[in-house]
């Protein structure tokens, strides 16, 4: 039967030292942290090893947390950090401009094929194209924006947990996330042609 | 949508799913009125459109994942509480430190090493043996789906009148140990070859992908856990008791099946030999796991059916191999 006890309540219990309340969090948590880590760093094995390294940070940083907090967004605070410095240590760093979205090669083939085609050529990509080329896109973004519409839009975090777990305010939270879209769109309607997108 | 068009913030949280009713009953009626809103709309759904499509392109964690986090957190070092940080504790005080500060000092250090470093072991230890109680249990729900699938029978690879489960000079014994009756679950998918591995031993696992070609364990490390034996009458999930420990930590007095009785009282100093708990945790206990599916952790190995010792059969004093339970309630785990 799975675990009724609040977030916080399995942490605290935790640093009590009651067993299988930490072993709870891990089961409660692993899907999501697991999804939101591959969909940001791109690779399988990596998200696997981060996910294990964000719950190793929790432990070891447990007694510092502050009980008054929400845990979730701490968690994703401790997950994103995990994820930024894997990708600094990798060196992967070819996010594309916001003037210039699309100009470094990368997301040719369907995604080129398709922006010829014109306006109706988004309907032509088969199911498995258009989540390759919208996963490739979203890879492009610039960091800051990926993290944010990974967190707003895939992981349906609300906007005081975001604000939270990044530590920006609120109003900082619905206007990045605003130009992330934004960014996204500009993005995909340079890959798809304008029907994708075209008022 | 060109390039110098902003979105609308508003459509932006409906599909971020940010409004709340009113708001979203308020922006209805704007589209309603609105044909550039409504186009502007229209051109944001291709967007999302795209983005949904994706929303599913996430491969499934792998299954052992959460139980790779917990043991890596289990092998981890202690927690650390942080102390709140006193108004001028940090100010500098220059002293000259005498004899007695020194010996205090000193004082401080064998307590913090003597008391100290025990306990922070022992709570490693501590969260080693939650591991291991959640993989027996893993283990304990491949058995029930086993025996649920043949009629209440617990895993059993075969067993003949010349085989033997410990290793033997009568050449022409066929030696079977005991762990082979666990391999039939491990060949079934129900529990994985790494789950079998107690976090607090050295064992190793059995690469997965080569579950398929084998038979057996390998090797006596493949597999952390003592299995009942089966070479005598054998315990039924419909029949036998649910209280009945069916498998546990090693036990301690058989070494892949070589009994060491022998050995242990003048190891341990004990009076009696079968009041010695596993090893696998430091000699505290065990954990323990019941034909009902339960994990529990014992300090005494006396805890079968009316006290059952659960390293030994009734009545027999030496072991060569072929010994079996003489009633499906007398527990006999070993490897």
């Amino acid at each position: 039967m799975a675990d009724t006890r609040r977030d916080e309540e399995l942490l605290a219990d935790h640093l009590a030292g009651r067993s299988g309340a930490f072993e709870s969090l891990v089961a409660r948590y692993v899907p999501e942290l697991f999804a939101f880590l591959y969909r940001f760093v791109g690779d399988r094995a990596a998200a696997d090893d981060l996910v294990q390294e964000t719950f190793l940070q929790v432990h070891l940083s447990a007694g510092s947390f502050d009980p008054q907090r929400a845990f979730k967004p701490w968690l994703y605070t401790i997950s994103a950090n995990k994820a930024r410095d894997y990708l600094r240590q990798r060196g992967r760093r070819h996010e594309a401009s916001l003037d210039s979205p699309g100009v470094d090669g990368d997301g040719q083939g369907a995604a080129a094929g398709v922006a010829a085609n014109g306006p109706d050529a988004v309907d032509q990509l088969a199911d498995g194209e258009r989540r390759e080329l919208v996963r490739r896109l979203i890879d492009r973004m610039p960091e800051h924006l990926r993290e944010i519409l990974l967190l707003g839009y895939f992981q349906q975090l609300p906007y005081a947990d975001i604000a939270e777990a990044l530590d920006i305010p609120v109003g900082t939270v619905k206007s990045r996330l605003h130009a992330a879209v934004t960014h996204f769109a500009r993005l995909w309607e340079q890959r798809v042609g304008s029907g994708a997108g075209e008022s | 949508m060109s390039h110098d068009q902003t979105l609308d913030g508003q459509l932006l949280d409906l599909y971020l799913g940010a409004l709340s009713d009113s708001e979203r009953a308020a922006l209805q009626q704007r589209l309603a009125a609105d044909p550039q809103l409504a186009t502007r709309h229209a051109a944001l759904a291709g967007v999302f459109t795209a983005l949904r499509s994706a929303a599913s392109d996430v491969p499934e964690p792998p299954t052992d994942l959460i139980q790779r986090t917990c043991a890596r957190v289990a092998a981890a070092p202690p927690l650390r509480v942080r102390r709140p940080v006193e108004r001028g504790e940090a100010t500098l005080v220059r002293r000259v430190f005498g004899l007695r500060d020194v010996i205090a000092t000193a004082a401080m250090v064998v307590l913090i090493v003597g008391v100290g470093v025990p306990s922070l072991l022992h709570v490693r230890e501590r969260g080693q043996r939650v591991m291991c109680s959640a993989q027996l249990a893993q283990l304990g729900q491949a058995m029930g789906s086993y025996a649920t699938a043949h009629a209440g029978s617990l895993p059993f690879a075969g067993w003949s009148p010349r085989a033997s489960w410990a290793p033997s000079s009568d050449p022409t014994a066929e030696v079977r140990p005991n762990r082979r009756h666990l391999f039939p679950v491990v060949r079934a998918g129900t529990v994985s070859p790494r789950a079998l591995i107690c976090p607090s031993t050295t064992d190793v696992p059995i690469p997965a992908a080569k579950v398929r070609e084998l038979e057996d364990f390998p090797d006596a490390r493949n597999l952390s856990f003592a299995y009942q034996n089966m070479a005598g009458r054998r315990p039924t999930l419909n029949r036998t008791p649910s209280d009945m420990p069916i498998a546990a930590d090693d036990n301690p007095i058989f070494d892949r099946g070589r009994f060491l009785m022998a050995d242990i009282p003048t190891r341990l100093g004990l009076q009696h030999p079968w009041a010695v708990n596993s090893r696998t945790h430091a000699g505290r206990g065990q954990n323990v796991l019941t034909l009902g599916g339960r994990v529990i952790w014992t300090t005494s190995p006396d805890v079968g059916i009316d006290a059952d010792n659960i390293w030994t059969l009734h009545g027999v004093q030496g072991y060569q191999g072929r010994e079996g339970p003489g009633a499906e309630t007398d527990t006999h785990l070993l490897k």
